[in-house]
């Protein structure tokens, strides 16, 4: 998505992309009580 | 090709009833789709959690069209920039996308949370784009709907959100049976939906092919931490 984003599509991404400092530390946690990824 | 605008109807339909559908919208590119579709399940082992789909249950992979250039691209397109422009406006944020088997049925919900812990009271707008690969009909696996069931607040939308999970208990019909508009759907359609849009699905086959592309309008100052809340559910589907 990133990689091939020119400056019209970066318009809906980068509101998003700087506010997900803490999705690393929230994977973390979802890994200590899920066995498998959400199926929805 | 032009960006897309939808006209006032339209506008003025989703807004009345809580859905829009465009036949062909994509027919020209779902060849294609249906092929990097089947690409990105196949990285991932077919299924869900790296394993096969064995029809058993859904498969889902969160995010989707990310993994993918020519999907990610589909933002790019002109009519689904435009459907996404004319109701969200010019800077809408695009907030993730599930590529799915559907298996079986899926009872009536909405994809907000009604509480409005997750999205504020009430719920912000999100608009969800759904592809299905697929011919679908009201009995084998298409969107069920029903109309003006968005309308948070509203006496009808209240009252659905309270009845519909048990429907049989407190009207006496089964959840296939709810009053509803099926959408038929074949490969090329496009469904757009407001997410507090009551929706279901019944019937069809173990490998009923279906990504979404959502998006919200751009989050203003104040309403950031709602923004937080909406990549923190991401996180259930990021331990593979």
């Amino acid at each position: 998505m990133l990689h091939t984003a020119n400056s019209q599509r970066m318009v809906h991404l980068e509101q998003p992309l700087s506010y997900q400092d803490h999705l690393i530390e929230e994977v973390r946690k979802a890994k200590t009580t899920m066995k498998e990824p959400s199926r929805g | 090709m032009d960006k897309l605008q939808l006209t006032p109807q339209q506008l003025t339909f989703m807004d009345t009833f809580g859905y829009l559908v465009f036949p062909g919208l994509l027919r020209d590119k779902i060849a294609t789709i249906i092929d990097e579709f089947e690409n990105v399940f196949a990285m991932h082992g077919g299924g869900h959690d790296g394993k096969p789909h064995d029809g058993t249950a859904r498969s889902c992979l969160v995010p989707f069209i990310d993994q993918n250039s020519y999907l990610a691209a589909l933002l790019d397109d002109p009519r689904v920039d435009g459907i996404f422009t004319s109701l969200l406006g010019e800077n809408y944020n695009y907030l993730g996308s599930d590529g799915n088997f559907y298996v079986g049925n899926t009872g009536w919900h909405s994809d907000t949370d009604w509480s409005g812990k997750m999205r504020g009271k009430p719920p912000r707008l999100f608009y969800k784009m759904a592809l299905y690969l697929d011919p679908v009909d009201g009995n084998t696996g298409a969107l069920r709907v029903i109309p003006g069931s968005h309308r948070y607040g509203d006496r009808f939308a209240e009252d659905l959100q309270q009845r519909l999970r048990n429907s049989a208990e407190l009207m006496g019909i089964s959840g296939a049976e709810v009053p509803a508009i099926a959408l038929t759907s074949n490969p090329g359609d496009v469904v757009v939906f407001n997410q507090n849009t009551k929706h279901s699905s019944w019937g069809g086959n173990t490998r009923r092919r279906m990504f979404t592309i959502n998006c919200t309008a751009h989050y203003a100052e104040e309403d950031v931490p709602y923004l937080r809340n909406e990549i923190s559910a991401f996180a259930r589907f990021w331990i593979e």
